[in-house]
């Protein structure tokens, strides 16, 4: 009999405990495998609601249905982070069921990744924005969304933290500029491959205090007063002026001064900086950069890796762009 | 060396031992210093005072047998020296941890009841590079777990009173895979993979949200990796319908390949690369890996920097003129351009957006 029960206690409580721990560190996947190896995990990891603050479906199909069947599922009623990154056949109408009828499970959502989802429109972040209240992470690139959809976000979400418009090609000043006013708790801002932006628009980012990263690759029309408005975001560690081709070295040179905890920085395409910005952003970041990139700035003289190094003592990483 | 040994070697120095009283029983002593790293341990003896005679021997929780003790202590052993490098100590984990599942399962439940958490790390590491990417088939033979649940399928279709579409994806869910068993019953005498008639066949047949049907296979090759890497790119710069089309294996939810294992194997490591003890956490959130390899490389020769020089500088006049359209053109197709070539990976603006998420999140 003491055969049996030692199976029995590695059934009943051995693994299922064993699996509890392990089951922190494995992705959504494995974690619903876990659930149908036995009854006792099943039971076991359902008790553990940390394991089940997220819904993965980056690039799966019949992601709208899935969606909502996830979302009906009682482990999942206080999920945090939603992914649905190049997922396939989700459109607005399933974001108006989950607001019907799933209102109670998307309270605590603070992250919601919609990367892709090509046939959602201003009507289903409609949709979002009136379930959801306590977004923090937004990310929207390449989707079809206007500035009727950043109206919305700047309303409802003042807490917002992070929001990624790469390559929403609707999006007007007017739009990026209700965001800038509204949500200041902002830290992450991503503009890449977001050309039509006037000067003006980013003259505003100066009120972003808490701004940590930004992404204006692509940003045409900044230049050097655009971004000395910039440079008094005091906290920016992480800066892309990639092919920001109206930049000169007034424009970097006030970076430099501002912002003297950049860690990563990259001028790719500028041909108008040279090696007085190189010096000046020695002067006051070369305890902290570890991320430059100066490929094609013919403007720049001395830009070898070992001309670099001696700028930049921690310097690891020499390219960004590709 | 016993400790017989040790007082005829060095009658001079006054070592301290701890005892520990094993669930059978069975009790013996420990060097304090290598018995003292252990937390639960450590409260005994310090909050309690227990552990200093045979008579007070610290009882230890049940899931500690003579054995899993005897691992635990070399751990301890070892660790417990302050002067050792992080190689030397990796290189130990590395040697220690090759186990049997089975002895790693019961390590991981006695550091855990010990709190001795950079072992109850090491090891649920180990056992999660197991378990990544197998079905709930060969998850039980792994761990020895019986196949106890019901062998026959009763999906009963669930009232749909209000026509709610979910009940109805439910029931047509069920009904497929109704269809499905009977087939499979048919063709072979395998085990079919059994749901239980209580609240759990819900979730297992909405397992269908993780694409998983059960016969799928973990581990691609890295094949598969660069395909999906391929795929990616392909949506970004075209249109999302000739997307579709290149993911021909979609057929429905639960019969569908599991899609998400591909999504899985492209950030996951390997199973069997022993010498990477990252954490998976880690690899999920970040294309940390691929990145990486690019930064080691990171020079570009003369030869290429002029050319890219010169490439830059031909953009520069160009986007002048022709700014909007060249942009888009740029940043969509910038992975595909055969005029500039690097060394590294070309997938620039999908490894680029990688990196900026990264940051970002």
């Amino acid at each position: 009999m003491e055969g049996e029960e030692q199976t029995s206690l590695w059934n009943k409580e051995t693994v299922p405990k064993v699996m509890k721990i392990v089951s922190t560190r494995l992705p959504q996947r494995d974690l619903i495998s876990l659930l149908l190896v036995s009854p006792w995990l099943h039971r076991t990891l359902l008790s553990s609601p940390s394991l089940w603050l997220a819904i993965d479906l980056r690039e799966m199909n019949n992601a709208g249905d899935r969606l909502i069947a996830a979302v009906s599922l009682p482990r999942y009623q206080h999920v945090k982070q939603i992914s649905l990154e190049f997922a396939r056949d989700i459109d607005d109408g399933h974001l108006e069921i989950l607001k019907n009828k799933c209102l109670d499970s998307l309270q605590g959502l603070e992250s919601l990744n919609l990367n892709g989802c090509q046939k959602i429109s201003d009507k289903g972040i409609e949709a979002i924005t009136s379930c959801c209240h306590k977004l923090k992470v937004f990310s929207i690139y390449w989707n079809n969304l206007s500035e009727r959809s950043l109206q919305l976000v700047a309303d409802h979400y003042q807490e917002l933290e992070s929001l990624n418009l790469t390559r929403c090609v609707k999006m007007t000043d007017s739009g990026l500029q209700q965001i800038l006013i509204r949500c200041s708790f902002l830290r992450s801002l991503n503009l890449y491959a977001l050309s039509s932006f006037t000067d003006e628009t980013y003259k505003k980012i100066s009120v972003l205090a808490h701004l940590r990263f930004l992404d204006l690759c692509g940003a045409q029309n900044l230049s050097d007063e655009g971004l000395s408005c910039i440079a008094k975001c005091k906290n920016l560690v992480s800066l892309n002026l990639t092919w920001c081709v109206r930049v000169t070295d007034v424009g970097v040179i006030a970076i430099a001064e501002g912002c003297t905890s950049l860690e990563f920085l990259s001028l790719f395409g500028i041909v108008g900086v040279t090696d007085k910005c190189l010096e000046a952003l020695s002067k006051f970041c070369s305890n902290t950069i570890t991320t430059l990139d100066v490929n094609g700035c013919i403007g720049i003289k001395r830009r070898s890796r070992d001309d670099l190094l001696q700028l930049f003592p921690y310097l690891s990483c020499f390219k960004v762009h590709s | 060396m016993s400790e017989v040994d040790m007082a005829v070697i060095k009658p001079e120095m006054m070592k301290s031992y701890i005892w520990l009283q094993t669930a059978d029983g069975s009790i013996q002593q420990v060097e304090q210093e290598v018995a003292m790293f252990c937390p639960m341990i450590c409260h005994e003896v310090i909050q309690k005072g227990m552990g200093s005679s045979k008579n007070y021997a610290i009882s230890l929780p049940q899931r500690v047998n003579p054995a899993m003790l005897s691992l635990i202590l070399d751990y301890c052993r070892f660790h417990q020296v302050p002067g050792r490098s992080n190689k030397e100590r990796k290189s130990f984990d590395e040697k220690f941890i090759r186990m049997d599942t089975k002895r790693l399962c019961e390590l991981t439940s006695a550091a855990d009841s010990l709190q001795l958490k950079p072992l109850v790390d090491l090891t649920s590491r180990a056992l999660a590079r197991i378990i990544e990417g197998k079905t709930p088939e060969e998850i039980r033979e792994i761990f020895h777990l019986p196949d106890d649940l019901t062998e026959e399928e009763k999906l009963e279709p669930l009232k749909n009173t209000t026509d709610d579409p979910r009940i109805r994806l439910l029931n047509r869910l069920y009904a497929k895979k109704r269809k499905e068993l009977k087939e499979r019953e048919k063709l072979k005498n395998v085990e079919v993979e059994e749901e239980r008639v209580d609240d759990r066949s819900v979730d297992d047949l909405l397992s269908f949200i993780n694409g998983d049907n059960g016969d799928s296979k973990g581990i691609k090759t890295s094949k598969s990796k660069k395909k999906n890497r391929r795929r990616k790119d392909q949506q970004k710069s075209t249109s999302a319908n000739e997307a579709n089309k290149n993911h021909s294996e979609e057929s429905n939810g639960l019969n569908s390949l599991c899609h998400s294992s591909e999504v899985g194997q492209k950030i996951r490591p390997s199973i069997g690369a022993t010498s990477n003890l990252q954490d998976v956490e880690d690899d999920i959130f970040a294309n940390k890996n691929e990145f990486d390899d690019g930064d080691i490389d990171d020079e570009i020769d003369p030869a290429l920097k002029e050319k890219l020089d010169r490439e830059v500088e031909d953009f520069a006049r160009r986007l002048n003129s022709d700014w909007p359209e060249r942009m888009q053109e740029i940043l969509s197709l910038g992975q595909e351009r055969k005029a500039v070539h690097f060394p590294l990976n070309g997938n620039g603006s999908v490894r680029r957006y990688s990196r900026a998420e990264m940051i970002s999140k």
